[in-house]
């Protein structure tokens, strides 16, 4: 069986807003949809679900149908799981019935996921016997996500999850959101405006601005993009992915190793698997034509410089670079980059101040 | 002093009436308020209107047309009649009928207002769950629903057993058939034997006072029309 998502979705509403959306996305891992208030990602999303009638709509997911001319079905049929931005638990009901709501419809005779396991995974053992008034925030959201994976969905689909939480419950749902994508292997389309959040989690990206979708890809090459309309601000900037191969307890660095250069940075990789990412602000970017041996800045990578745009502030530059396959963004004075001589293609090293190490 | 046979009758009467033009009216009202909180057509409003005329009008008012529609002698009655329903006025299922056009506002907007505050948040999430629109209604919008549905069987009932106009115009006053409580009391008012009107008069003091005590407990509000409680 082919997991592939394929959408073709129009919508016209009176007050002039247009979505028209034509995508095909490989069903696994985490998609990030991404834009600004009003772009249309929280109605792409709803329109997929079934939650909102679009005007007309194509959809199909693992090669099943869900809309095809004529021919709807109805949200409760389709083998979904959603979480929405508030946790819509059902208030007359305690944690576990609101888990048993789900267990009691699920899809399949076939269960992926035992509502023990879950309870367990999601540490929902002490919230079992409270009503979903009593709970935080934080801890109504874990119990929706909890809830939709009981209905063993085929995909999850999460409307800004962590949107209306506070930093400590956002910072203690992350890990959850990646343990559904990692461990228990579920799809997950996620829509948020958080650049935090997305670099954090994303897969893939799917840029949607005035209801389209501008940009789709991995996320190196999304958020290097210089093209797309959005405004990233103090956020700009790439994540990279490399190996881990080392981690250093007198320094407390961990070597990774991004197309065959390596880098160490601050911290310890919490996954098992040798893959990280590494998130890389523009601003901590400087670049250099020589190799310089003597600085504080201990991590430089050979790049080559791809394009030079304009930042919205008067006076600096954005300079995207490609880094082997991947591409990395200085944000540097219009004087410096004159006095570089920056043209296409010219061969530099980047110096990186600062970068976090995630996963 | 105590209460003599004809007396208990009324009283009997009475509790039967209004227990089943309550139960009645919830059976009936469900899906009519459920369409009201739905709907965005604009029959709604005269819909609402005809609902809610039963508080404005005088209940003679409301009792003569239906005396009127009800006869032998009028089309409807006249068709009623030959399904051998047979002629309503004066009898108890002709009191059913009239009683439940009176208190249909008092049962159908409680159980509206309830309708509407369900969160759609929750029904969505309902949704997405696997719960089908029946499924949603019994699982999600009734039990969430329960405090309206006891203030609208509290109300119904309670303006059932008050009803005197549209009873008298309508029923008459035949004991053990269509003589409840208050057309009791205004006869013994009208035969002048007071002592025995104080006492029917103080046991339907005694009930009000128990039936809106109870609602209080149950509803925490004290508005008849605010809806559910929460």
């Amino acid at each position: 069986m082919t997991k592939i998502l394929n959408a073709n979705i129009t919508l016209e509403r009176s007050s002039g807003f247009k979505l028209n959306v034509d995508l095909s996305l490989p069903n696994t891992g985490l998609t990030a949809i991404f834009g600004h208030s009003g772009s249309g990602k929280t109605t792409l999303l709803r329109c997929l679900a079934g939650l909102e009638t679009p005007t007309s709509a194509d959809i199909s997911i693992n090669n099943v149908f869900w809309a095809s001319k004529g021919h709807v079905l109805p949200v409760h049929k389709r083998p979904l799981g959603f979480v929405f931005q508030h946790a819509n638990l059902l208030p007359h009901l305690t944690v576990r019935r609101n888990l048993e709501f789900a267990t009691k419809r699920a899809v399949s005779e076939i269960t992926t996921f035992s509502i023990d396991q879950i309870i367990e995974l999601f540490s929902l053992e002490p919230l079992l016997d409270a009503k979903p008034g009593s709970l935080s925030g934080g801890e109504q959201q874990r119990v929706a996500m909890a809830r939709a994976l009981l209905i063993q969905p085929q995909i999850l689909f999460m409307d800004e999850p962590l949107a209306s939480l506070d930093m400590n419950a956002k910072n203690s749902l992350i890990p959850v959101i990646q343990t559904i994508k990692d461990t228990l292997s579920v799809p997950i389309l996620y829509v948020s405006h958080s650049v935090d959040e997305i670099v954090r989690l994303a897969d893939r990206i799917l840029i949607m601005d005035s209801g389209q979708i501008v940009n789709h890809g991995n996320p190196n090459h999304v958020l290097s993009d210089l093209d797309i309309p959005m405004s990233f601000g103090e956020d700009l900037g790439v994540v990279l992915t490399g190996v881990s191969t080392d981690y250093c307890e007198k320094y407390g660095l961990t070597e990774v190793i991004i197309e065959h250069q390596a880098l160490s940075i601050l911290g310890k990789a919490k996954g098992q698997k040798p893959n990280v990412g590494v998130r890389v602000l523009a601003q901590d970017v400087s670049i250099t034509l020589s190799e310089d041996h003597l600085s504080s800045i201990q991590n430089k990578l050979k790049a080559n410089v791809v394009s030079v745009a304009d930042d919205t502030q008067f006076g600096l530059k954005i300079i995207k670079l490609s880094v082997g396959e991947q591409y990395i963004l200085a944000r540097i004075t219009a004087k410096s980059a004159a006095s570089l001589k920056l043209e296409i293609g010219l061969p530099v090293f980047v110096q990186i101040k600062s970068a976090v190490l995630m996963a | 002093m105590s209460f003599e046979y004809q007396d208990w009758q009324a009283i009997l009467l009475t509790i039967k009436l209004a227990l089943m033009v309550t139960l009645l009216l919830i059976v009936v009202g469900t899906p009519l308020a459920w369409w009201l909180a739905n709907t965005r057509s604009r029959l709604a409003t005269i819909i609402n209107i005809i609902v809610a005329l039963p508080l404005v009008l005088p209940p003679t008012v409301l009792g003569f047309y239906l005396l009127i529609l009800l006869s032998p002698q009028n089309e409807l009655g006249a068709w009623l009649d030959s399904l051998g329903v047979g002629p309503l006025p004066f009898t108890f299922s002709g009191l059913v009928i009239a009683s439940m056009l009176y208190s249909l506002p008092f049962v159908v907007q409680p159980i509206q207002n309830a309708f509407t505050q369900v969160s759609q948040g929750a029904l969505e999430a309902a949704a997405t769950l696997r719960s089908g629109p029946l499924d949603r209604f019994i699982y999600v919008v009734l039990p969430l629903s329960r405090p309206g549905y006891i203030t609208a069987f509290v109300l119904g009932f309670a303006h059932t057993v008050g009803e005197f106009g549209i009873i008298l115009m309508i029923g008459g006053n035949i004991p053990g058939e269509t003589q409840v409580v208050s057309v009791r009391i205004y006869e013994h008012v009208e035969a002048l034997d007071y002592a025995k009107a104080h006492l029917l008069a103080g046991f339907m003091v005694a009930f009000s006072v128990l039936v809106l005590f109870f609602m209080y407990r149950h509803t925490g509000k004290p508005g008849l029309f605010k809806g559910p409680g929460r």
